[in-house]
């Protein structure tokens, strides 16, 4: 009956247009707001009707409308909708294109994204502009200090290192902390983001709560970096941009290396301290070739101004219904260090295409070539991480000046001279492609599968040339080949649909495969005898063949399967909720314990919508969040539930070994997180977003001590648990506005406060103090360093004096003046009370801009962040190293009573043990960015016709550092620092131009 | 058609979600079995066996050699020795539990020893097929028996009070693990518990390998091998007369004979000579042992030696000019150490065998000379002379002297056992015996006269004027930390002073 009358309805209306209805045709064009040109295949629609048409390849369109049509609605692939009021003459529309839209869109695992207002789970977009064109070949040295609780060190001055992250603490005691990284929805290694050109990327997404992480499951843990890289437009012109950067590099901080002392300074003290006597100095000093020398050793074991190129081409546009953007991308950097540097070559394609009305697809491929040379004298090393105890009175030049290859009384060849006979050429073939396809059959329903893969070549060449002076005409090669491919293959299926408008449910199911393995096989062969031929099977002698690489890395696979599902609702687009379920099966476990499940649930409240905030001007925005759940882990070696036996050769026979204990009950370790957020704007100048979160991580997968009578010393165990909890803030704000010169200057912080506790532990103790580390695992209290503690000298016998540690607690930290003794033993090891992890870290800078100029800077610091300085003990033990180049500090000895000595007496006892005077404060503060430039006004590139923009700068990195540490570099990510090749500072110049 | 596409990419999608569960359950690795796995068949047996020998090599020479003389009194550090095997060499405070010479020691025989558990009780799983299947299981049977003794005696030795008949039953030795049991915390047993499974062991192998014949450089243990360890362990726990006769076994044995001539003695410890020795791991270019490189430490750069440790003066004294051992184990070179040149004499007995050379300079590898023939005259010597047997004693002892090159003597009572003593001092020089004989005969030591003192260190008086009391704590190395943290039944055990 209902539906009779409807259809009467629509027919009788039907008539009633026929009849009545005086039509007018009403023409126009329209245009693109950015560029004035027309556009081609607009819809131009009567504003609440069918009756459209659309425009011709001048962009102009004509339409028959019925006079009461009021307005005209413009639509168009990536730009947004227009809506234009008739008139009396021509309608024109001058549309704005929409690729902001997509950095409104936030991709929040799986799904087609939504609106970064919409989003529950609490997400930080950093966007692709704030990452290009730093003078860094990995993309995640730009992420540095962008997002709050993403804590990112880079602990070398390497140009090819991958710096450490970690997000909101640390979430394991054995297990990995470092975040998942997804690229263009394929979790990739973390070191595959070297390998990316970071002007292809469009943004970073760091995804930190219940919410936004559980869907991710297994291994996100410790958040997800989702990695999305540019894509083209349709309907687009093409946008061709040129970008090319030249700079230099050298050392960060020479304070420590300024620190040791000079020729005549240490022969007075070998002589003074007693090291030498006088005639065995001058026997020293006459033996030498090169009189008088004065050798500052980091400036022969480090170079200066290293040279650095980048150069970039982009392409990107679309038709009407192909969208693409192709880059390559050059960038050679020098590291100082001899055979360091890193040669990049990437190409990227990402095509995406709207097939029909319900199908489209996209294939995106990132394909990257990289050749690299590392030092590898570090830890350690008197080749380069400790090469400043090379006597300052040996030279490494002879008399005439020309380079020495073999160093007289240091006794070491020249690092020039050692790189040039040891060579290791490593390279490094990535191809990541994705591609997806994606179908709507009816509305609201999105069908998606998608599949791509994380694959590289590495080989590696290590070389020893027949010249090398140590085995002349006796050279040797290995080459190493090792294949890494991670396939991951998803497919989802959401719904969205509205109940009465006001209700909104997205309802996604999906399920997700990831396997990958790594192939390796390696050989080697000497007896080479000519450096000009140096090839594998050049060397007629000691032919071997391995099945693992230098690092370590043999043939290996991993498995995950996993299927998922979230719900979510919200009301009138003001209370939103959504929970989501995970489950997860990983190879790694022990058999019966592969499987877990984990949740979340989550909500957030956009409370300036109400009506009791809607009127309150100075509010712009204000949105609260909360959601609680739990992820996994799984961040260890692939098969470590399992008891082996491997091979070991004796003569012409292979036999067998146990080579791991296994542990058949391993399974997932496993968080819980729970976050309170709130987002808010006001006075239309100041921005803040704050958080707070507690993290508990149960069931930690970490190395247990066993004793070595039952064949293994660590044994992988799910054991104890740990607490992380703190708050994260962003806040920027508008200093000044000034909106007809396009001028603002905005700073801004970023800062994370994080507390560490180790809950429970393993054995039933409550004290672990982890083997050769110095760090301690202590229940109730956060990771903390734990060393004899060193008093200091007896003023009066110029003896060293530890305090003596508590005899029944060692957890408890005593500093009893009453309680010392002079002799150093291993019983002497107690809480220092000092915590390995900073309590505060972020960043701070500011944007600024006037006209065409522009500024910008970041100052990235961490405070209450500790290292054990370990080559103190070398730089500092003059009676343990005798005869080689220590600080200036050591000649602050103690000689008769009453001295306040830095030192004890020289006679008898050692300067420096392993005690808390190696643990320095490695608090610091670094100029992590500056950037000046200029971009040339539009009014003048018009006239060009061609140039659509120029822009010029000048960029910074790690300009100057501001530390108390006294080693060289305090931006070192361990507990110990161990001879560290530090961070360099760039300078660099570029242009931009674009077509 | 949408429709045709759309059961097109269902399909795909559920084609998908199919394959990819096929495998996680079935992933192992490539480089390993399973334990489970490891014991079927004879073949088995016979791998398990030859990983006995590749871990017996892993585990002689280099650490397992040089620490023990590092620390005692026959070596001054150089100038440039950096410190490595800097906190043995200098005692005291400097050397501690959490020390990984002592670690990796321990960590390495508990190690062979949980190998040699698994496979003595896999071993027993296993059902041979024929009679020549039967021997075979019993010899690799008596070689994993032969190998545990011999660790069991090594870690004795270090880690425990010397043997004494009177307390041996109450002083404690090092954890008895016999049988492989991860989750194990044994508390230590006692000296003599230790000594009795030793001996127990060493039994059994000889039953297992009466069979096998020993041969001049035997890469395989064999009945000689066997009585070889046992001589020393009855030596070590004062059984003077099975010392005596076990040794004496091989004295006058006609398949081992004491080299005389001074070329053919370099070439025996330079380019790996079988004539004096019972047993000799295997060693090739890709199978090598641990090399010995603190006593050269050429340098290529300047084609002068920078050694760690320099023999003392009065040690290179102690042997008479027509010693062939003098010539053989000592060698003066062209030195350079911080850049200043000296003429020294090094120790040489491991200058590295050309044939094991992976460039043009040594790598100081040699194939390790577990069982020397040299050996036993002197076990047999100390034994007969501790027996009040003088003639027996002073038999051995001659003969050894008149191979070497040295006269005869008739000694006796204390200027016997001294004379014993220091040919025991010259013969087995560097090779790792000189601390655990001070701690036998419960002497102390004063480090002394350097061959020269600019060359060397010198601070304080822990290097060249370093003293050392009988039967001082350290002569007894400390439980590693790590065994003392992770098992708590050994907490209350750790050795006095450490």
């Amino acid at each position: 009956m209902k539906k009779l009358l409807l259809a009467s309805l629509c027919f009788l209306l039907l008539c009633v247009t026929q009849v009545f209805a005086q039509n007018r045709t009403i023409t126009g064009t329209v245009i693109s707001k950015s560029d004035g040109l027309p556009l081609p295949g607009v819809t131009v629609k009567v504003t609440g009707t069918t009756i459209g048409t659309q425009t011709n390849t001048s962009g102009k369109y004509s339409l028959s409308v019925p006079a009461s049509a009021k307005t005209l609605t413009f639509t168009f692939i990536g730009f947004a909708d227009y809506q234009a009021t008739i008139g009396s003459g021509d309608v024109d529309a001058s549309l704005v294109a929409s690729s902001s839209q997509l950095n409104e869109v936030v991709v929040v695992g799986y799904g087609s994204g939504r609106k970064a207002s919409d989003v529950v789970g609490t997400v930080s977009s950093v966007s692709g502009k704030d990452i290009e064109n730093r003078p860094s070949p990995n993309a995640f040295d730009a992420l540095q200090g962008k997002v709050a609780g993403l804590n990112i060190l880079s602990s070398s001055g390497e140009p090819s290192s991958t710096p450490s992250l970690s997000l909101n603490g640390l979430s394991s005691l054995g297990a990995s902390s470092t975040p998942l990284v997804v690229l263009d929805g394929i979790p990739v290694d973390p070191s595959t983001v070297l390998t990316l050109n970071p002007n292809d990327i469009e943004s970073f997404n760091v995804l930190k709560d219940a919410a936004s992480t559980s869907i991710y499951g297994s291994r996100a843990s410790n958040g997800v970096i989702y990695v999305t890289t540019k894509k083209g437009s349709l309907n687009r012109a093409a946008r061709i941009t040129l970008t090319s950067q030249y700079g230099v590099s050298k050392l960060a901080n020479t304070d420590f290396f300024e620190n040791f002392m000079n020729a005549a300074e240490f022969k007075a003290f070998q002589v003074s301290s007693g090291q030498l006597t006088q005639t065995q100095l001058n026997n020293t000093l006459n033996a030498l070739e090169v009189k008088n020398a004065d050798t500052k050793w980091y400036k022969v074991y480090y170079k200066d101004n290293t040279p650095q190129y980048m150069e970039n081409i982009s392409i990107s546009g679309g038709g009407g219904k192909t969208s693409y953007y192709v880059s390559g991308g050059y960038t050679k950097n020098e590291g100082i260090a001899y055979r360091s540097a890193y040669k990049r070559y990437t190409l990227r394609s990402n095509i995406n295409s709207v097939v029909t009305d319900w199908m489209q697809f996209g294939l995106n491929l990132g394909l990257a070539y990289d050749d690299r040379q590392t030092n590898p004298s570090g830890s350690n090393s008197t080749n380069l991480g400790l090469a400043q105890l090379a006597a300052p009175y040996y030279s490494p030049n002879d008399p005439t000046g020309q380079q020495y290859k073999f160093i007289p009384g240091w006794g070491r060849y020249h690092p020039a001279y050692r790189a040039s006979v040891f060579t290791d050429a490593n390279n490094n073939a990535q191809f990541n492609p994705t591609a997806y396809l994606q179908l709507n059959p009816i509305k609201g329903l999105t069908l998606k599968t998608q599949g791509g893969m994380d694959a590289y070549d590495y080989r590696e060449t290590p070389t020893q040339l027949p010249s090398y002076l140590g085995s002349v005409g006796n050279g040797n090669i290995a080459e190493y080949f090792t294949r890494g491919v991670s396939k991951t293959f998803t497919n989802t299926a959401e719904y969205k649909f509205s109940v009465q408008t006001e209700h909104h449910f997205t309802a996604l199911a999906g399920q997700e495969y990831t396997d990958g393995s790594t192939n390796v096989f390696g050989a080697s062969s000497a007896g080479l005898s000519d450096d000009r031929i140096v090839l594998l099977g050049s060397g007629p002698n000691n032919k071997n063949v391995t099945s693992t690489n230098p690092q370590g890395l043999g043939n290996e696979d991993y498995a995950y399967n996993s299927l998922f599902g979230r719900v979510d609702y919200d009301y009138k687009e003001r209370y939103f909720v959504e929970g989501s379920v995970r489950t997860d099966k990983s190879s790694r476990f022990g058999i019966n314990h592969r499987s877990a499940t984990f949740w979340s649930a989550g909500g957030s409240w956009k409370a300036k919508q109400e009506n009791f905030l809607k009127d309150v001007s100075w509010l712009d925005d204000l949105t609260v969040r909360a959601s609680t759940g739990t992820t996994g882990n799984s961040s260890i070696g692939n098969y470590q539930s399992l008891a082996t036996v491997s091979t070991i050769a004796n003569g012409d026979a292979s036999g067998f070994n146990i080579s791991a204990a296994g542990n058949p009950d391993l399974t997932w370790e496993k968080q819980r997180l729970t976050t309170f957020g709130i987002t808010t704007s006001f006075f239309d100048r100041i921005r803040l977003e704050a958080s707070y979160y507690i993290r508990t991580t149960t069931d930690m997968l970490v190395d247990v001590p066993f004793p070595y009578t039952s064949g293994f010393s660590l044994v992988t165990s799910n054991v104890g648990a740990l607490q992380n909890h703190g708050f994260d803030i962003e806040l920027n704000f508008d200093a000044w506005k000034d909106k007809t010169h396009n001028g603002y200057i905005t700073p801004f912080i970023v800062a994370n406060i994080n507390h560490n506790k180790v809950t429970s532990l393993f054995l039933d103790k409550d004290y672990y103090v982890v083997p050769n580390t110095g760090v301690a695992w202590i229940v109730g209290k956060p990771v903390s360093l734990v060393y004899p503690l060193y008093k200091g000298v007896n003023s009066q016998t110029g003896a060293p004096e530890w305090y003596l540690p508590d005899p029944t607690n060692p957890t408890k930290t005593r500093k009893d003046p009453n309680a010392v003794t002079s002799e150093f033993t291993d019983d002497l090891q107690q809480n220092t009370g000092i915590s390995q992890y900073p309590w505060l870290t972020g960043s701070f800078g500011l944007d600024g801009g006037y006209a065409g100029f522009y500024v910008h800077t970041l100052f990235n610091f961490a405070l209450g962040k500790h290292l054990i300085n370990n080559d103190k003990y070398f730089y500092e033990n003059p009676n343990i190293f005798p005869g080689f180049n220590q600080t200036k500090r050591v000649t602050n000895y103690w000689k008769k009573a009453g001295d306040n000595a830095l030192f004890p007496d020289i006679e008898n006892y050692q300067f420096t043990q392993f005690d808390s005077n190696l643990i320095e404060n490695a608090s610091f503060m670094r100029m992590k960015e500056l950037t000046i430039g200029y971009a040339f006004p539009k009014a003048l590139l018009e006239r060009t016709k061609v140039l659509k923009g120029v822009k010029l700068f000048l960029t910074g990195r790690n300009l100057f550092t501001v530390t108390k540490y006294t080693g060289p570099d305090p931006e070192v990510d361990s507990n110990l620092a161990l001879g560290n090749y530090p961070n360099t500072k760039q300078y660099t110049f570029g242009a931009e131009v674009t077509f | 058609m949408k429709k045709i596409n759309l059961y097109i990419t269902t399909g795909l999608m559920s084609f998908v979600a199919i394959t990819s569960c096929k495998k996680i359950d079935k992933l192992q690795p490539h480089d390993s079995i399973t334990v489970g796995e490891a014991f079927k068949t004879v073949k088995d047996a016979a791998a398990w066996d030859v990983g006995t020998y590749a871990i017996f090599r892993n585990n002689q020479y280099g650490e397992f050699m040089v620490g023990t003389d590092v620390q005692g009194d026959q070596l001054n550090a150089s100038l440039d020795y950096g410190n490595r095997n800097g906190s043995e060499h200098r005692w005291g405070q400097f050397f501690l539990s959490s020390d990984g010479l002592l670690s990796d020691i321990w960590g390495s025989y508990y190690s062979a020893i949980a190998n040699i558990n698994t496979a003595i009780e896999g071993f027993k799983t296993i059902k041979p097929a024929d009679a020549t299947e039967t021997a075979s299981l019993n010899k690799y049977t008596g070689d994993a028996y032969f190998a545990r003794a011999f660790y069991y005696h090594n870690l004795i030795l270090r880690f425990a009070k010397p043997y004494e008949p009177s307390t041996a039953a109450t002083d404690l030795g090092v954890p008895l693990v016999i049988a492989y049991n991860l989750q194990e915390k044994p508390k230590r047993a006692t000296v003599k518990a230790v000594y009795d499974q030793i001996l127990s062991d060493l039994n059994t192998a000889k039953g297992l390998l009466a069979s096998v014949k020993g041969t001049q450089g035997a890469q395989a243990f064999n009945v000689d091998v066997v009585t070889a360890l046992e001589a020393r362990v009855r030596l070590n726990m004062h059984d003077w007369a099975g010392a005596y006769t076990a040794a004496n076994t091989l004295v006058n044995s006609s398949t081992y004979q004491l080299i005389t001539d001074v070329d053919q003695f370099k070439d025996y410890w330079t380019n790996d000579g079988v004539k004096e020795s019972i047993f000799q791991s295997y060693v090739s270019t890709t199978q090598l042992p641990n090399a010995n490189t603190i006593y050269l430490g050429f340098n290529s750069g300047n084609s002068k030696y920078d050694p760690d440790f320099i023999p003392s003066q009065w040690v290179y004294d102690t042997f008479a000019k027509t010693d062939i051992r003098k010539a053989t184990y000592f060698d003066l070179k062209a030195c350079n150490i911080q850049g200043v040149d000296y003429s020294l004499v090094l120790v040489n007995k491991y200058p590295g065998n050309p044939a094991l050379f992976t460039s043009n300079v040594s790598n100081y590898e040699n194939a390790p000379k577990v069982f020397r023939v040299a050996e036993q005259y002197l076990i047999a010597a100390e034994a007969a002379d501790n027996n009040s047997n003088s003639s027996g004693a002073l038999t051995a002892l001659n003969a050894l002297r008149g191979a070497r090159g040295l006269v005869q003597i008739s000694a006796s009572g204390a200027a016997l056992t001294d004379s014993i003593r220091v040919e025991r001092f010259r013969e087995l020089a560097f090779e790792g015996f000189r601390l655990n004989d001070l701690k036998r005969w419960h002497l102390g030591f004063q480090r002394r006269d350097p061959q020269n003192v600019d060359a060397i260190q010198t601070a304080g008086n822990y290097y060249d004027k370093l003293k050392i009391n009988a039967d001082d704590n350290k002569f007894v190395w400390g439980i590693p930390l790590n065994d003392i943290t992770a098992n708590l039944n050994i907490k209350d055990q750790q050795n006095p002073g450490w």
